[in-house]
């Protein structure tokens, strides 16, 4: 794919990630390392392309096509004539391919004409042009004969190079040998860019030989062009659907979803570009505007996806920031594209630069700040993510960085080509900024799988805590229930996971009586269950039988871990003969025959030193049950939202225990649910 | 699925002119609401703001975790000598908040119109 060629470097996902070196020191090291890369490439210039003489081109020696690109006859301007055979061009300039017209001289250029001269064997038969990425629109003449076009463009120009093109040549204009091969290039717009190359790019390639022959060259041409880039594509689909799977897999994890809208936005505007070259498309609004929307996916989702990972906080000027980013890379960047491309001509030049300096410094934040904080949150939090995802942001910041001192660089006319180059293959046409593409996935693979293995190993020791945690409360819940001689008891307990925050305990005593608790503890898991089994150990420990002195009790032993939280609890002592003590702090309070026994408001456990219980008592009649429930019955809640509430307990609290659980699972578990009814056998 | 929660602030009158501060919850309030609801509060200088009144006309749903943040707020509150009313609880909640002890430390009122003229 043609990276050399003179695409505008302002495009929105390139703005986006792109770095403005601000600072002047640090501009002059980048510059530095940025011709590093490029000076090999304008040394291949003439490796690329064979030095020749354009007055006389000698092709009878040669034994495959002729390479006509490197030296062109040139002339300003555009007159019929210059088609011509007879046409005197011995006072025309002469030009290397790829070397800015401005460099010679040349200004305000429209439309210019290649001319170049070529002596083959007389009556050659069945040979052809072929052109390779040539730039713009060109009608090419030999010996005065049109023998095909490219174009015309929009407003006369165009910054998109041709992939390939082969133009035949009629065997009546090879009778004598002498052909003379001129192309009228309307360059327009293209040489507006600063003296960018136009027509013959460093990467163009005109080459004279036998038709078939050239016809396989084109056919490879695709090959040796589009492998690396539909290699990327292919290797981010490939990262996309890893991710994709990992966000669907793991629902919690956000980062993972992030992670594949980037991808998927990257890869969408990569696959875009190479179709836009490949098939020679023109730009359009809409064309300009997806490649906007497509790019500024990349960054958005970027900051996102390390935002998550780094478990930072969406601060307001974070989200500013995105919003600016978003509105710089699509509505502005699309205006600017939109006047480079399809604007009128003399635009471009002033509108690139300045363009490309606003969008590096509106990309700065984040294509320079993100391998800080990464580093930061390693070396702060000891975040090992952060270490992980430290490599691919330092080679995106450093591509970033590299890629805009070329520019500035090819803007100086110190270097020859405004990208990062291409690497020295013979095979294959691969650019720098694919090969950092390509490591740039490898990164992120790599940091998926070492995440992804951390991961489900912590999660796997997770689950065996979990599950040590929901054997220790089976164990200490199973123990709750004490034969209980004299009174009927029946106790369901159904934590909403693993391991339950509520707790219930039976405890019979040696006068017959029997003292029963329920309670709830804020908040779920392996905390609420270590809560529940610290709570029980004081509750088997406690001699009292009266009900407000173990919750009086309870509560002093809870405020002495600070970090537990609070706790209801609802405390009932109940004598043979039926006549009941119930203390209550926070908790529902108990139903008698259907009736709610009203107990004085109290604060839930461990939140306040000092806290009076006060009690109220009455009696449990024949046949009537004393019902003891978690909030996990009332607060059930359907799928449309609605609360189970009171009003249905007076008629529920006369249904056996499990009946009252069943009816408030059905209705909608969203907590543990305890239900404990006593009644009285004698 | 939770609704995030929000709170704003406004500066009330009651009926007989006093200021007061009211903090207007609205989404689920849980223990992801610590920000919203005790945050807010402490951000506030209790020297000036002598009466506050929790508004949660717009809350959806309140768990225990939440109930344990607005019971932080009155324990808090209530070592600062502030006033706390509190109004716009469902049925349930008033229960709810009347069954743990919250009555003890903030009046609760049917909406913000019975409270300032109460206040």
């Amino acid at each position: 794919m043609p990276r050399s060629s003179p695409v505008p470097r302002l495009q929105a996902g390139a703005a986006a990630r792109r770095l403005n070196c601000s600072l002047l020191c640090s501009l002059a090291c980048w510059l530095l390392l940025s011709a590093s890369f490029c000076l090999p490439a304008h040394a291949r210039e003439f490796d690329t392309h064979p030095p020749l003489d354009p007055h006389s081109v000698d092709g009878s020696s040669l034994g495959g096509p002729v390479d006509l690109s490197s030296t062109w006859l040139l002339q300003q301007g555009d007159d019929p004539v210059y088609a011509g055979p007879g046409l005197d061009d011995s006072h025309w300039l002469v030009v290397r391919a790829g070397r800015p017209l401005s460099s010679y001289g040349l200004k305000n250029v429209d439309v210019v004409w290649y001319r170049t001269h070529v002596h083959l064997p007389p009556h050659q038969r069945d040979l052809a042009l072929l052109f390779e990425r040539f730039v713009g629109s060109q009608q090419t003449y030999v010996n005065g004969v049109q023998v095909g076009s490219s174009g015309p463009y929009p407003s006369g120009g165009s910054l998109t190079a041709s992939s390939v093109q082969q133009l035949a040549i009629p065997d009546a204009l090879l009778a004598d040998g002498q052909l003379t091969v001129a192309i009228r290039a309307p360059i327009g717009r293209a040489s507006d860019h600063g003296g960018t190359p136009a027509a013959f790019d460093i990467p163009s390639t005109l080459l004279l030989g036998p038709a078939p022959l050239l016809a396989q060259r084109a056919s490879l041409f695709y090959f040796r062009d589009y492998t690396s880039n539909v290699t990327n594509i292919t290797f981010q689909a490939l990262v996309l659907l890893i991710a994709l799977a990992l966000a669907l897999t793991l629902r919690t994890e956000r980062e993972y979803l992030a992670l594949a809208i980037l991808l998927g936005g990257a890869a969408s505007h990569d696959a875009l570009n190479l179709w836009e070259h490949a098939r020679n498309i023109q730009p359009t609004d809409p064309l300009i505007l997806l490649q906007a929307v497509l790019g500024t996916i990349r960054p958005l989702a970027g900051l996102e996806f390390v935002r998550l990972v780094l478990g930072l906080r969406r601060t307001r000027l974070l989200a500013a920031y995105e919003w600016v980013l978003g509105f710089f890379g699509i509505v502005v960047a699309s205006l600017f594209v939109h006047l480079i491309l399809l604007g009128p001509p003399g635009a471009g030049n002033p509108l690139l630069l300045g363009g490309n300096l606003l969008f590096e410094a509106v990309s700065l934040p984040a294509s320079a700040g993100l391998p800080l904080v990464a580093l930061w949150a390693w070396w702060k939090r000891r975040n090992p993510d952060a270490l992980l995802l430290f490599v691919p942001l330092l080679i995106d910041a450093l591509v970033g960085y590299i890629s805009f001192g070329c520019y500035l660089l090819y803007r100086l006319h110190l270097i020859s080509q405004p990208g990062i180059g291409v690497v020295p293959l013979r095979s294959l046409f691969v650019g720098w900024d694919e090969v950092t593409t390509f490591i740039f996935c490898v990164a992120l693979l790599l940091f998926l799988v070492l995440r992804t293995l951390r991961i489900a190993r912590a999660r796997a020791q997770a689950v065996a805590e979990i599950a040590a945690a929901q054997t220790v409360q089976q164990v200490l819940l199973a123990r709750a229930s004490e034969p209980t001689p004299g009174f009927a008891v029946e106790s369901v307990y159904h934590p909403h996971s693993e391991v339950g925050g509520d707790f219930f305990l039976v405890s019979p005593a040696p006068d017959g009586s029997l003292t029963a608790i329920v309670g709830d503890v804020s908040g779920k898991g392996l905390l609420a269950a270590m809560r529940v089994s610290m709570i029980l150990g004081v509750l088997r420990r406690e001699d009292s039988r009266e009900p407000a002195a173990i919750l009086t009790r309870l509560n002093e032993a809870l405020l002495t871990q600070s970090e537990m939280g609070f706790t209801t609890a609802c405390c009932v002592h109940l004598h043979h003969t039926g006549h009941y003590t119930v203390a209550n702090a926070g908790h529902l309070s108990p139903y008698v025959g259907g009736v709610e026994v009203r107990t004085p408001a109290a604060l839930p456990l461990g939140l306040d030193a000092g806290q009076a219980y006060e009690t109220v008592s009455g009696t449990l009649l024949a046949g009537e049950t004393l019902v003891l429930l978690s909030d996990g019955v009332v607060e059930a809640r359907s799928r449309q939202g609605e609360l189970y509430g009171f009003d249905r307990l007076s008629a529920l609290t006369r249904r056996p225990a499990q009946e009252i659980a069943g009816t408030a699972r059905s209705f909608g578990q969203e907590d543990d649910i305890t239900v404990l009814t006593i009644a009285c056998l004698a | 699925m939770q609704t995030p929660n929000k709170v704003s602030q406004a500066e009330l009158h009651s009926a007989k002119g006093h200021p007061i501060t009211a903090l207007r919850y609205a989404g689920d309030i849980s223990s992801a609401s610590k920000e919203p609801v005790l945050g807010t509060y402490h951000a506030l200088d209790h020297t000036v703001h002598r009466s506050l009144l929790l508004d949660f006309s717009k809350v959806e749903y309140l768990n225990s975790s939440g109930i344990a943040l607005v019971i932080q707020l009155l324990i808090d509150a209530g070592k600062a000598e502030q006033t706390v009313a509190i109004c716009g609880l469902t049925p349930h909640f008033t229960k709810v908040f009347t069954m743990v002890g919250i009555t003890k430390y903030a009046t609760l009122y049917p909406n913000e119109a019975a409270a300032l003229a109460a206040l």
